[in-house]
């Protein structure tokens, strides 16, 4: 059943993104690593690659000269779709990559060990990559070393993505969300593209902590994190902004197709109250504000102050409502 | 009896969370298997030792800069 995630790519993508490491800065433990790579198995070419939708974009690389290729000319590109290292002793006797202009121009590769970067939850990201531009047998011991490696490329994306998880509900942090966010609104107005947010903060949260205790309180966040985590598309983006407040980021979704997410989920947290001790159940609910991505959006902040004043609207309105901004 | 971590005058003893702590256990058995790798490939002792001990540090720095991140996000959450 885990391997359906090698065939996947939309999940795929999704949980890349939510590693948050696209387009970020050079970052030492992974130029280490490459540095490492290539000192060791005295390879000219290693990188740290990750597999996006339509590119590989290289976290570190050293020997290749550039960010990003292509996908389709990428040898990572079918290494992602099985869990065993990908082993290419001689790229021109290979038809899948003897055409590829990685071959047959710059930087000239002509052998490739590459070994999936797998998430924890079985998504193959990317690839640690040794490449040389004479063919070569890479050895039994040589593959092992490299996925040794890769595996601690793994330990260094998950450490990142547990510090941006609230423990309490699994949402993201703050920081997280926002980081996130920050990278939606440049990509959603790179390729022009719709993008909704939507803030959502419980009703009458205070009295549920001063009535029946912090353990309750806990109970009802993490009901409204489980509930939004299967209401939600695995690209969407689901982050604790604080207390009972939360957020959503819907790429690719306009402020009213927002709506209908935000009013499912919406009769969704309703219609599931908290059972107490004592036999009775404790009612919840939230407003939830919207407010799609405009073009005189021009920072988080200001996307966050729109979806802020619409959730207002719905405190004012009556509480259990979600209202759009226009 | 667990002996006491070295610790700054007036500072909190340093707790681990869970989440980390398996990253940590997880990491330590990845260096381990690698250290072994190495060893088996013929590599000399001295880059071993070179390479473990940048991974080491680096992983070290990352996991302060995660530790502060998630104090800070308990403290605001």
């Amino acid at each position: 059943m885990a391997d359906a995630r090698l065939h996947d790519d939309d999940a795929r993508v999704a949980a890349l993104r939510r590693l948050d490491v696209l387009d970020t800065a050079a970052e030492a433990p992974f130029e280490k690593i490459v540095t490492l790579v290539r000192t060791v198995l005295a390879v000219p070419i290693a990188t740290v690659t990750l597999v996006d939708r339509d590119r590989q974009w290289f976290k570190a690389e050293r020997g290749i000269g550039r960010q990003e290729t292509p996908r389709a000319i990428s040898f990572c590109t079918h290494t992602i779709q099985q869990r065993e290292p990908l082993v290419v002793g001689d790229a021109l006797a290979d038809p899948r990559f003897a055409d590829s202009p990685l071959v047959v121009g710059p930087p000239h590769i002509r052998s490739y060990a590459g070994i999936p970067l797998r998430t924890p939850e079985g998504y193959n990201v990317g690839a640690l990559c040794a490449m040389d531009i004479v063919p070569r047998t890479f050895t039994a011991a040589e593959i092992a070393i490299l996925v040794n490696f890769a595996n601690i490329v793994c330990d260094e994306l998950e450490l990142r993505m547990i510090a941006q998880v609230d423990h309490l509900t699994g949402a993201l942090t703050r920081r997280g969300f926002v980081e996130q966010a920050e990278r939606e609104i440049a990509r959603s107005r790179r390729y022009d593209r719709p993008g909704a947010l939507v803030m959502l903060d419980l009703d009458h949260f205070k009295s549920v902590n001063d009535t029946h205790g912090h353990a309750i309180g806990d109970q009802v966040l993490q009901q409204v994190a489980r509930i939004a985590s299967v209401t939600l598309r695995p690209s969407d983006v689901f982050g604790r902004l604080g207390g009972e407040e939360f957020a959503l980021l819907l790429p690719e979704t306009s402020g009213d197709e927002a709506v209908v997410v935000a009013e499912r989920l919406r009769r969704a947290i309703a219609d599931h109250p908290i059972p107490l001790a004592d036999g009775q159940v404790l009612p919840v609910s939230a407003s939830f504000g919207v407010a799609g991505l405009a073009p005189d959006i021009a920072s988080f902040a200001a996307w966050l102050e729109r979806a802020d004043a619409m959730l207002y609207a719905a405190k004012a309105g009556g509480r259990n409502c979600v209202r759009l901004a226009v | 009896m667990e002996e006491p971590g070295p610790m700054t005058p007036g500072a909190m003893p340093l707790t681990i969370p869970p989440e980390l702590a398996a990253s940590v256990a997880r990491h330590q058995a990845h260096l381990t298997a690698l250290i072994a790798s190495l060893r088996a490939a013929g590599i000399d002792e001295d880059t071993v030792a070179a390479s473990v001990r940048t991974l080491v540090d680096s992983y070290a720095d990352e996991l302060t800069d995660a530790l502060r991140e998630m104090l800070k996000a308990q403290h605001h959450g």
